[in-house]
């Protein structure tokens, strides 16, 4: 992995000319002032050199000195981006939220509501992911704004598999965005939806009765074979031993097999429903990467992509 | 007589769902509530046993530590079903679909309880 130092080399730089730079003048004045100016750049470094922890830190210490200071919303409009970064979703919402509640009218609090959606969906509250960025289109008289919200709303239904209602959000794109933002190819791409290959789970659960059948259904050959094998040997030693009058080991055996066919069974249904959640998950990284923009303009990065990753 | 004693020791280890609120004899802190006295084997197994076979499940977390999980989160039936279910799957067309984590230097398949439990509940992700 390439390691961008620079940022880094520039806070030192920076810790060393406020250090060494003037030690003459500190000895001689006992008190050093801070300028606002200053306090953000450094705040911004850390930022920047992806220190999210220090960066937060040195916002807040901005916003301590400087509460009035013109640019006081945009530190605190940063710092709920920090927050975002180093993954403290819950403090990043209510840093966007206090934004949005105080001035929602003004430009920062409509970037807040992209960034408080970012944080629902992070928490998992599609519900209010989305509805946040319809409240934001409502509320803006801007229709670039208002597309933008659109977009993001509709790729959000496309995360959450709601593909009916992203393909509306899409479709409410005004026409002259709609190059701007591959509409046709996103409409395109989400008519697909229908042949991500599936498998049915009680198909699946069915072919277990035969030990590995759901396993072999799901295209998992070692495991069917596993399962099978295994199954079959309990079975076979549970019968010998009542044949051999050994009612009480019979048992036991019986006892352990039952959990290994429960857990053939299980492992079927379970495997068809993996199996289509994991087809699903490939089709929305393709429809992602050939068609996603980047609302700053090409190709979202693949980095972009990470943020949104499915983990269950 | 000893095989009905093995037999009665193994029905009341699989079916009791009694709990166990005994102290720590170590710190004095209370072990965690509502664990299963069914999962006393699985702890046997993973402090005088796994240590001794070297520890070698391609999985994360370990068979012995998804058992543990599994009979936390769903009892001690579906746990144990969990728990064959992923015997017979650990180490073979798992490892081709799941996401790997590098941990002491082996690469290992990622399969939480989650991961095969999510479809239970109906949400969306």
């Amino acid at each position: 992995m390439k390691v961008n130092l620079f940022p880094h080399f520039r806070i030192l730089l920076f810790i060393l000319a406020m250090g060494f730079g003037g030690t003459d003048k500190v000895l001689a004045d006992s008190s050093k002032t801070i300028e606002p100016g200053r306090q953000l750049e450094f705040a911004e470094l850390y930022y920047d050199a992806g220190d999210f922890f220090r960066a937060i830190t040195e916002f807040e210490r901005f916003l301590f000195f400087f509460p009035d200071h013109p640019k006081a919303d945009y530190a605190r409009y940063k710092t709920g981006q920090a927050y975002f970064q180093n993954r403290e979703y819950e403090k990043a919402l209510e840093t966007f939220n206090s934004m949005v509640k105080k001035d929602p009218e003004s430009g920062l609090a409509f970037s807040a509501y992209f960034d408080l959606s970012d944080c629902y969906f992070m928490l998992k509250d599609d519900f209010n992911a989305l509805s946040v960025l319809d409240q934001a289109a409502k509320r803006s008289k801007d229709p670039e704004y208002q597309d933008k919200a659109r977009y993001r709303a509709g790729w959000l239904l496309v995360e959450t598999r709601q593909w009916n209602e992203a393909r509306l959000f899409f479709d409410r794109i005004r026409d002259n965005n709609r190059t701007r933002y591959r509409v046709t190819d996103l409409l395109a791409g989400l008519s697909e939806v229908k042949n991500i290959p599936q498998k049915n789970p009680s198909i699946a659960g069915a072919l277990s009765v035969i030990p590995g059948g759901g396993y072999l259904y799901c295209e998992r050959k070692k495991d069917a074979l596993v399962a099978f094998l295994l199954n079959g040997g309990l079975i076979w030693a549970a019968a010998e031993a009542f044949h051999n009058e050994s009612p009480a080991l019979g048992t036991v055996i019986a006892l352990v097999e039952a959990g290994f066919y429960a857990g053939n069974i299980y492992g079927g249904i379970s495997s068809a429903h993996k199996y289509n959640d994991r087809k699903t998950v490939d089709f929305i990284d393709t429809l992602r990467k050939s068609t996603r923009i980047s609302l700053q303009g090409g190709i979202e990065s693949p980095s972009v992509a990470i943020l949104y990753e499915k983990s269950f | 007589m000893k095989i009905y004693f093995f037999f009665i020791l193994l029905l009341v280890l699989t079916t009791t769902v009694s709990v166990v609120h005994a102290a720590d004899p170590e710190g004095g802190k209370a072990r965690e509530p509502q664990e299963p006295l069914l999962l006393a084997p699985i702890f046997a197994y993973q402090k005088h046993i796994s240590p001794v076979l070297g520890g070698k499940c391609p999985m994360h977390p370990s068979c012995s530590r998804y058992c543990v999980d599994a009979v936390k989160k769903h009892g001690p039936v579906l746990g144990w079903i969990m728990t064959c279910d992923r015997l017979m799957r650990c180490g073979r067309d798992e490892l081709a679909s799941s996401r790997m984590v590098r941990i002491h230097g082996n690469s290992l398949g990622v399969d939480p309880v989650s991961n095969n439990d999510f479809w239970l509940k109906n949400h969306s992700r």
